[in-house]
């Protein structure tokens, strides 16, 4: 009650534009770390990353017991987790900054506006995602002895993280325009994303595909990023089908065109309660 | 000073569609003690959701050159999940206050003790309005909206929220939106009234009860009009004949 209004800064310019949503995104970053889908439970966010874990010892194990082979390199769990990783950078992303933005039940103060929670819910996602790699790879280097588990080609890693998670952001963006004009899409979707982790290559080289399919595979943007990501692991992994532009493309294609449904439908539908 | 340009904004749900503003540009101050007066159903709430920025309008522009509260007691920006003081630290940061300050101050008013400490969901409702409420006041801002209602129901809390509203409307701007005359010429100085699409500034608070007086009136006849010709309205045609 006593605090000088003075010692404020003034509202009006561009840096207490900047301030503002300074002081937004770092609280929002700091409330959502602590206690989404964590209840209490400091590292939370990170336990939603658990996911692509839990997928590959699934995949691995039955690889393991159907005595199947990795379809490259000579370690299985590199090969899946290389294949799990960037699939869950998208789904994860793509699935779950819909809902600040669809949502009914985020509420919000009148300085934050959904966008912002969609790019924190993003960065968290991927902070979380990347956090659990390390781990993962961390743990098939120093205890499985793999040295495959460490990238041979860090750009390439990198790039192909970034582009999966700029296709899910984008991805994500145009769900929840979808999702404000038929409120079935949120059941939908993450099924068919779910469905889509399949055709992406997490358990099979695409190259090595009859040429008939391989094209239809192509069309799969996911399926670029996991080779993308492979070509880090793999100097010699086949680029046949692999093409930056094509997935840089979609996500930008996406994201364009998402932002611009997202800031019509925001005036035109939608109150606050 | 908040600076509407062409502004228009129609309340849409799935059966009702209101017209609130329509292509409304106007200048409203918020250095002042502003009431806006309007009668139940022409969006009073919509006008202060637009206000403060937690709706967007249909068409035009608003610029908001102070920095404005949220609607008093305004609960669904709280996390439900979180406890009273995480939810504390949260406004705080994203206002800017001082988090130790606004905390002091929220116990030593709210009284409410270790059930700070607890899921804001679990907090009976009166308290958690109580704590909403409080929490509005305790942020210093330029101007403070309030939607209808200073803080919640109960006397002892309504006369802690009334004394706290008194205390920063003596450096702070104050936008009322109401449809009571008494408690805003008790706490205003200047008035407007939304009616029809658009808002009518007036000087003088008095000027604007007035104003708003003569709405009601008008509002209450065409009732009573309404009504007689739905009672008497087969009878005076017959008789007409």
């Amino acid at each position: 009650m006593t605090s000088a209004v003075d010692r404020q800064p003034r509202p009006g310019g561009l840096w207490y534009g900047l301030l503002v949503q300074f002081r937004v995104l770092s609280a929002l970053f700091l409330r959502e770390g602590e206690s989404r889908r964590g209840k209490g439970f400091a590292f939370g966010f990170v336990a939603a990353a658990l996911e692509p874990l839990i997928i590959i010892i699934a995949i691995s194990t039955l690889f393991y017991l159907l005595d199947r082979q990795a379809g490259y390199g000579a370690s299985l769990l590199v090969f899946v987790g290389t294949g799990v990783f960037p699939v869950y950078v998208f789904i994860h992303t793509s699935m779950r900054i819909r809902e600040p933005l669809a949502g009914t039940e985020v509420g919000r103060f009148p300085v934050e506006t959904s966008l912002d929670h969609v790019l924190i819910h993003a960065i968290l996602h991927l902070i979380s995602t990347v956090t659990v790699a390390f781990l993962f790879f961390g743990v098939v280097f120093y205890v499985f002895h793999d040295r495959q588990a460490i990238p041979c080609d860090w750009v390439n890693v990198i790039g192909a993280i970034g582009a999966n998670f700029m296709l899910g952001v984008s991805m994500g963006i145009f769900n929840s325009v979808i999702a404000k004009l038929v409120p079935f899409w949120n059941t939908v979707w993450p099924g068919i994303s779910r469905a889509a982790i399949h055709f992406s290559g997490m358990y099979f080289v695409a190259d090595f595909l009859p040429p008939v399919h391989r094209k239809f595979f192509a069309i799969n943007p996911i399926l670029h990023g996991v080779s993308w990501f492979r070509t880090g692991f793999y100097p010699t992994y086949p680029r046949i089908l692999d093409n930056h532009n094509f997935i840089i493309m979609t996500s930008a294609i996406t994201m364009t065109l998402g932002l611009l449904l997202e800031r019509q439908f925001r005036r035109v539908m939608g109150e606050a309660d | 000073m908040i600076r509407m340009r062409a502004v228009t904004k129609t309340y849409k749900l799935r059966l009702i569609e209101r017209p609130v503003l329509d292509n409304c540009t106007i200048d409203i101050p918020t250095d002042r003690r502003l009431a806006i007066f309007g009668l139940p159903g022409s969006g009073k709430t919509t006008l202060m959701h637009l206000l403060t920025g937690l709706t967007e309008p249909n068409a035009g522009e608003i610029e908001r050159f102070a920095r404005l509260s949220f609607p008093v007691g305004y609960l669904r920006a709280l996390k439900a999940t979180l406890s009273a003081r995480q939810n504390v630290v949260y406004a705080c940061r994203v206002y800017g206050a001082n988090v130790a300050e606004v905390s002091e101050f929220i116990e030593r008013i709210t009284g409410l003790g270790s059930l700070l400490d607890e899921p804001l969901r679990r907090l009976p409702v009166a308290d958690r309005q109580l704590f909403a409420s409080t929490l509005t006041y305790a942020i210093p801002f330029d101007t403070y909206m309030i939607d209808g209602h200073f803080g919640p129901g109960g006397p002892r809390a309504r006369e802690k929220c009334l004394a706290m509203l008194e205390a920063r409307a003596e450096t702070s701007g104050l936008i009322f939106a109401t449809s009571h005359r008494t408690i805003a010429l008790r706490l205003c100085d200047t008035g407007a009234v939304l009616n029809d699409g658009q808002v009518e500034l007036y000087e003088d608070i008095r000027d604007a009860a007035e104003a708003f007086e003569r709405l009601e009136s008008e509002r209450a006849m065409q009732r009573e009009l309404s009504a007689m010709d739905e009672e008497y309205g087969e009878d005076a045609m017959e008789d007409a004949s």
